[in-house]
């Protein structure tokens, strides 16, 4: 059930047609400008991608996923509205697909085919695209302001510098309210009483069959390296980068239970984080999606580069992500998420690559922004647009760092 | 505890009491190096305390081709990581490293284009006469061998001072040699030595993947097996090189730290290009920290320390595990910062040494250096080494932090990347494999 003011994902994998997997990987890269350009016009619309997902067989399937403010059939309409054309050349490679004239014929089609995902993370929960824009609008007029006006300026206290850029700019206050920061008692408290005895038990269960696939690579060489294959790294857009990822559970209905388990958890850390407003990271939006038939697909939206993003989780998320990917196959051996998988970086950098999925087509709404400057910008214009005193005409004029 | 004695000393001193060296980049022209290797390899310098008396050292890398020259099969290059496979100049490295435009591979001395890259053979010696006396018989011998060859000739300076005058403050990390002082917080002592040499655990605790190589037998101490007992740890005692040849445009850089002093402080007088030039390094020219250092300045990108986010500690945590062994030297002769341009090169032949390349040497590079939101900042790299984005991209320009704001100044760049390689600097045990063939 979405709510209201969060950010929603959408995703839809479709198995492509005989035949047509490499037309349609062509034509990815071929319209790729094109569609971005149709895509700037859908204002529900944070991120997008198409991944080709081969499963190892003949078949091939596409997924194709957004991030969206709103309410996903206003969404759709958006969708069908602007990239309409566009979308139904892709989709006709793959099964199922009639030239649809009808956008309900599109709505269910896509319903038909969607996939739920899971923990859901995004970084600036409250702030939607046009507002994240408006407030870099804003950004950029101040620093230009103040650039222009440089020498009268610097002589001014700050609250006079302030209201002299709000007089000048007048700014709109903006829609919504601004990032709100959580106590830590409420982020601690996401989850029950029940959710943590669940997890207890997990984890103990977790780590005796940690411990049998550690005995069990102990028969073989353990410094053995995930020896992967080239990075298919998607071009960055901007100052950002997306990527994707997939890896297959480990055999039994346990690693199952367990994965849908962790990503349970991990999806009420996430929504505690989102509604945290500055998580000061590089991340812009992640998620897991758990396909029928054990590939699970990890999705995500970032600045800063690869190293960076593998660093970041180490440090900030270890074990949460060790919860999860331990249930797959090639994660460093870890030992009750708490020991190696994701505090091994080299080696977690090495399973990160080696499962990492071309992504010929991606959007981002505003790909020269930050995740933490999204944040930033955010605050900018709510102090510049709201009442002010000489603390918070300090605190506006700190935020400005360039 | 480290095995000295196994270990190449330029991992653990980077030679200031030798302080003039020659560096040969070389290519085996299709030659099996492997007598070559034997006959050189009772030059090589170790880190045996004793050795650090001598007047000269030697010591030895090689790029991934030159270890196939060598003998070694694909099976075992394959365990080697991938960016050293690629190469510096590869498309996906010079990405991270922002090797773009003026900057890219195309340009460069060495490891670009022009010619293969195999080995570098470095010397080190306290007199000129001393490393040409060495330089003579290495040479003898590339000669005789049929090598080819790029030479650069490099020192460290008496004043210890770089060409555009700063001092060199030696931040280097030290190796603990495995031991710990108990007085130390575990975020302040230096990175444990597995972060830059093979076969020790590094700041996650764990084994940074080490490369292997098909058991032998032989009268030679080789490297020892490796825990399933079915290959040899090749690169136990090793470490990972990073070269990079920058080219420093010296009167370029003080006549801009001029021109925008009086920009910015008129009332500085004759002090305000130091100031600029400092604000951009983010160290004084004596090597003293400033009081308010820039946010994108060069030094703060290059070492954070305890400045990135709202927690030190988190901060101090996370740059512990990208740190680097720095041992740069200059090339070409020092000019004044009034000086005219000579039209000579000069500049700084930078090597990094480090465990893991991604992880340390390009992690650098791409998250705090050339990143433009490093540190709050929304369009900014580093003013000394990042790339120039050219004039299709982006405005190019540097902020200093301020009361009440920022200032800002439009950047130029002075700095050229002229050259670079990823090599291999195996220990004397896996030089004696090598050398085996």
């Amino acid at each position: 059930m979405p709510v209201p003011g969060r950010k929603q994902a959408l995703t839809v994998v479709l198995p492509v047609q005989a035949g047509l997997a490499q037309p349609l990987a062509a034509l990815l890269a071929a319209c790729a400008g094109s569609v971005r350009a149709k895509l700037g016009a859908v204002r529900s619309l944070h991120f997008a991608r198409f991944v080709l997902l081969e499963s190892g067989g003949p078949s091939t399937e596409l997924l194709f996923e957004t991030t969206f403010d709103d309410e996903s059939v206003a969404h759709l309409a958006e969708l069908w509205e602007h990239v309409g054309p566009e979308l139904a050349a892709i989709f006709a490679h793959c099964e199922g697909w009639r030239s649809l004239a009808r956008f309900g014929d599109f709505e269910r089609f896509l319903e038909r085919h969607g996939r739920p995902s899971a923990a859901l993370f995004t970084a600036h929960d409250a702030l939607g695209v046009e507002g994240v824009q408006a407030d870099a609008r804003v950004r950029s007029e101040l620093a230009r302001f103040l650039d222009a006006h440089d020498a009268e300026l610097r002589a001014l206290s700050p609250l006079e510098i302030v209201t002299s850029a709000q007089a000048a700019l007048g700014i709109e206050p903006p829609n919504g309210t601004a990032p709100r920061l959580r106590s830590a008692h409420e982020a601690r408290s996401v989850l029950a009483f029940g959710d943590w005895v669940r997890l207890s038990l997990t984890w103990l269960r977790c780590a005796l069959h940690d411990v049998s696939d550690v005995l069990g690579e102990l028969w073989h060489d353990t410094s053995a390296r995930l020896e992967g294959a080239p990075r298919v790294t998607p071009e960055p857009l901007g100052a950002q980068r997306c990527f994707s990822h997939v890896a297959q559970v480990k055999p039994g209905r346990f690693r199952r239970a367990a994965l849908r388990f962790a990503l349970r958890t991990l999806g009420a850390v996430s929504h505690a984080r989102s509604t945290t407003g500055r998580t000061g990271g590089s991340l812009h939006a992640a998620r897991w999606v758990l396909l029928e038939d054990g590939r699970l697909v990890f999705l995500c939206n970032h600045d800063g580069g690869f190293g960076a993003l593998v660093a970041e989780v180490v440090a900030r998320s270890s074990a949460l992500i060790s919860m999860v990917w331990s249930q797959t196959r090639g994660f460093p051996a870890s030992f009750g998420w708490l020991a190696g998988g994701a505090r091994d970086q080299t080696r977690l950098t090495a399973f990160a690559a080696a499962g990492e999925l071309a992504t010929p087509l991606w959007y981002s709404a505003y790909p020269e922004l930050g995740s933490s400057e999204v944040n930033d910008n955010a605050e900018i214009r709510a102090l510049l647009a709201g009442e002010l005193d000489a603390p918070r005409a300090k605190r506006l004029l700190s935020l400005l760092r360039d | 505890m480290l095995e000295l004695e196994d270990i190449q000393g330029l991992v653990l001193s980077g030679y200031a009491r030798q302080p003039f060296a020659r560096y040969w980049f070389l290519d085996f022209a299709g030659k099996a190096p492997q007598s070559w290797l034997s006959r050189v390899l009772f030059r090589i310098s170790t880190s045996e305390r004793r050795e650090r008396r001598g007047e000269r050292r030697v010591n030895v890398a090689f790029s991934a081709s030159g270890l196939g020259a060598l003998g070694l099969p694909d099976s075992a290059l394959a365990t080697f990581p991938r960016p050293f496979l690629e190469g510096m100049a590869a498309p996906a490295r010079a990405s991270a490293l922002g090797d773009h435009g003026e900057n890219a591979a195309e340009h460069w001395d060495f490891g670009g284009a022009r010619g293969r890259l195999d080995a570098l053979v470095l010397a080190y010696a306290t007199e000129p006469e001393e490393l040409d006396e060495e330089s003579d018989e290495l040479e003898d011998d590339f000669d005789r061998f049929g090598f080819e060859a790029h030479v650069e000739d490099a020192y460290l300076p008496a004043d210890r001072r770089g060409h555009f005058g700063f001092l060199d403050a030696r931040s280097n990390p030290r190796l603990s040699r495995g031991f710990v002082r108990r007085r130390e917080s575990s975020l302040e002592r230096s990175p444990p030595p597995g972060e830059f040499v093979l076969g020790y655990r590094n700041a996650d605790g764990h084994f940074t993947p080490s490369p292997r190589a098909p058991r032998r037998l032989s009268s030679r101490a080789l490297p020892p097996l490796t825990d399933a007992r079915r290959a040899v740890d090749l690169g136990r005692n090793g470490t990972f090189v990073a070269v990079r040849k920058l080219a420093q445009d010296v009167p370029g850089f003080w006549r801009f730290a001029a021109e925008r002093g009086l920009e910015l402080w008129p009332e500085a007088g004759e002090h305000a290009a130091a100031r600029v030039a400092e604000h951009l390094v983010g160290r004084s020219l004596d090597g003293a920290r400033l009081e308010r250092c820039p946010f994108g300045a060069h030094v703060r990108r290059a070492n954070p320390r305890d400045s990135l986010g709202a927690d030190p500690r988190a901060s101090l945590a996370l740059v512990r595990k990208h740190r680097l062994i720095r041992r740069g030297r200059l090339y070409g002769d020092k000019l004044g910062p009034a000086a005219e341009s000579d039209g000579k090169a000069r500049g700084l032949l930078f090597l990094a040494l480090c465990a893991d390349l991604e992880r340390q040497f390009e992690f650098v590079h791409e998250a705090w250096l050339q990143n433009p939101k490093f540190a709050g900042l929304s369009h900014e790299r580093d003013p000394i080494a990042a790339w120039d984005p050219g004039a299709g991209a982006a405005l190019d320009t540097f902020s200093i932090d301020g009361a009440p704001f920022r200032r800002t100044l439009r950047l130029e760049r002075f700095v050229r990347v002229r050259g670079g390689a990823y090599l291999f600097m195996p220990s004397l045990r896996a030089l004696a494999y090598l050398a085996e063939g």
